[in-house]
């Protein structure tokens, strides 16, 4: 084989994949996080005032941080069952698809460095948001809020 | 250290040792847990893969899986199919445990479970943890979770560059420390351990030791849809194969037939062999992730003192997800530097020193397995926990090389292979 023609052959598939990082970077590829209308709501315990940046949000469901800046232990609760809120939470809040949330705590947790959050039903998650000071969800724009809960976003 | 007798000592006692700490660090831990009533979780990892190989004077394998399709047979059902289980158990937020157990083909041809991870995880800060016992190297991208599929984008890490770092069970201390860098999140791996493995004979059963100490340091970066990482391992490491053996022990004998050059090649057999010999291994890698493309990267360097050569390699994989499928183009490429020592056995003196020369050389030439190969494949998720992986392999070997096959045949010729395709076909799953 001949060296120079496999560096040349290397070359070019970085040349090529680096003009179509290019490209992507150029184009909006990233979700957009600020949509029209909310399709669902990030929801916190209503004693639980802590004030909280998108992105703390995606670090609190990606087992990168543990607590709100109040002291609060972060409890995160994953919804079960409305595929289309899901989706877009995940795209949306956490900027990974659904395989890529998959695969991600599939990492974490068969490297030793955590357990997934769990996954809850609708009324589990309300329930759980009653009564854990530090549970954190998020819940369709459909679903009725009480006065026991705080919206702290909206995707 | 050299002195053979308290080398074995040494390796025998540190064995040992690593044996003994990790079943009383888990013992430990059990005890603890139940002492405390503490939570449990309980999960797995696997893969369900079929191989098919087209060349017949060889066998495709990887990581160390003695036989694969290829010679030993046409399609292969162990060369990537394993199941791994796991036990998390945490007292408090600052003391956890983990064991995991991970079945797969071995080299000594048993599939008896191995334990992949088995370690106390023990937080120090918000920020930093100390885990003791058994870990995974994290100096690639996929390293500290190589036998995890599912969580990867193709069938097997591009086994060129994953090759590389084979010691990856490593059983020592590790320092894991996060921090934010502007807007990158770190994350810093720093350890020291001690990985001892088997690897297969070639033509023939049995297996041959590797063992060695490491110390390492990884600094990971992530930023968005970005992903970088830079490692760097060294230490020593101890490998005699018995094909090295035979060509070793008749240099070191310092034979009176040798006349005066039999100082000569018993500092040459010193030159060449693997004993406590120093290595370095440096990575690099990059990955670009979005809901639609990926795109990643790594490049990795290692040098070892020996009749080893020192190795490069790299891979770049291109993903994109259409619907329910992502296709993905892989180009992965490893090269071998040039023997690090001329042969000092002189030929034409007499057929003895004839034979012991060609068996240098060929010690030699067995550390030359440079190839490269284009992959193509795609993969779909089946249901949450599962993904399909279906892969082409296009590899091709340089001339002089003997690629990273095993148990070829008088007729393997490395230049021949040159358009033979490896067809795979996986389920990899979770629960």
């Amino acid at each position: 084989m001949n060296d120079n023609s496999n560096y040349k052959t290397a070359f070019s598939m970085l040349l090529t994949s680096g003009l179509i990082l290019l490209s992507m970077l150029l184009s909006n590829d990233a979700y957009s996080a600020e949509p029209i209308d909310a399709h669902g709501f990030v929801v916190v315990h209503i004693d639980n005032q802590a004030s909280l940046s998108r992105d703390e949000i995606r670090k609190i469901f990606l087992g990168k941080q543990k607590s709100f800046d109040n002291g609060l232990n972060a409890k995160p609760f994953l919804l079960d069952g409305n595929e289309e809120v899901i989706r877009h939470f995940k795209q949306g809040v956490i900027l990974e698809s659904n395989r890529q949330m998959k695969a991600y705590w599939a990492k974490r947790v068969f490297t030793g460095k955590g357990v997934s959050p769990d996954t809850v039903s609708t009324d589990q998650l309300i329930q759980k948001l009653n009564e854990i000071p530090g549970a954190i969800g998020y819940l369709g724009a459909d679903v009725q809020l009480n006065d026991s809960l705080r919206i702290v976003d909206s995707f | 250290m050299k002195n053979n007798t308290c080398k074995k000592f040494t390796k025998l006692w540190f064995s040992n040792m690593s044996l003994s700490k990790i079943s009383g660090l888990f013992s430990l831990f059990i005890i603890v847990n139940i002492a405390t009533a503490a939570d449990y979780n309980l999960s797995g990892f696997g893969t369900v893969g079929l191989s098919c190989y087209t060349y017949q004077e060889a066998d495709y394998v990887h990581n160390e899986v003695p036989d694969g399709p290829g010679r030993s047979r046409d399609c292969d059902l162990g060369l990537d199919s394993k199941l791994g289980v796991q036990i998390d158990a945490g007292i408090s937020d600052s003391l956890k445990g983990v064991f995991q157990l991970t079945s797969y083909h071995r080299a000594d041809d048993s599939y008896e479970p191995e334990i992949t991870l088995a370690n106390l995880n023990i937080g120090l800060s918000d920020f930093t943890r100390l885990r003791l016992g058994r870990v995974q190297n994290p100096n690639f991208l996929y390293s500290n979770y190589r036998n995890v599929h599912y969580a990867q984008p193709w069938a097997r890490p591009p086994p060129e560059v994953y090759g590389i770092l084979t010691t990856f069970l490593l059983d020592g201390v590790e320092l894991n420390m996060t921090d934010q860098w502007g807007l990158w999140d770190t994350e810093i791996y720093a350890g020291l351990a001690h990985g001892e493995y088997d690897v297969p004979r070639s033509n023939t059963s049995g297996t041959d030791e590797v063992e060695g100490n490491v110390a390492y340091l990884t600094l990971g970066m992530e930023k968005d849809f970005w992903q970088l990482k830079l490692g760097y391992s060294t230490g020593e490491a101890s490998f005699e194969p018995l094909a090295s053996k035979q060509v070793l022990d008749p240099l070191r004998s310092n034979d009176p037939a040798f006349g005066p050059l039999g100082p000569v090649f018993e500092r040459f057999a010193r030159q060449l062999d693997i004993d406590d010999s120093s290595f370095h291994i440096y990575s690099l890698s990059a990955k670009y992730e979005t809901p639609k493309w990926l795109v990643v990267g790594e490049y990795a360097h290692r040098t070892l003192d020996g009749f080893f050569r020192d190795l490069s390699a790299m891979y770049l994989t291109v993903g994109y997800q259409l619907e329910k499928w992502r296709p993905y183009l892989t180009y992965a490429q490893r090269w071998s530097g040039d023997p690090q020592y001329t042969n000092l056995v002189p030929k034409g003196l007499n057929p003895d020193l004839d034979a012991l020369s060609q068996g240098v050389d060929a010690l030699m030439g067995s550390g030359n397995s440079g190839q490269y190969s284009i992959t193509l494949g795609a993969s779909r998720e089946l249901n949450s926990n599962s993904i399909l992986k279906i892969q082409v392999e296009r590899l091709t070997v340089e001339d002089s090389s003997n690629g990273m096959m095993t148990n070829s045949s008088p007729a393997f010729r490395g230049g021949d292979i040159d358009d033979e395709l490896l067809f795979s076909i996986n389920i990899d799953f979770v629960f």
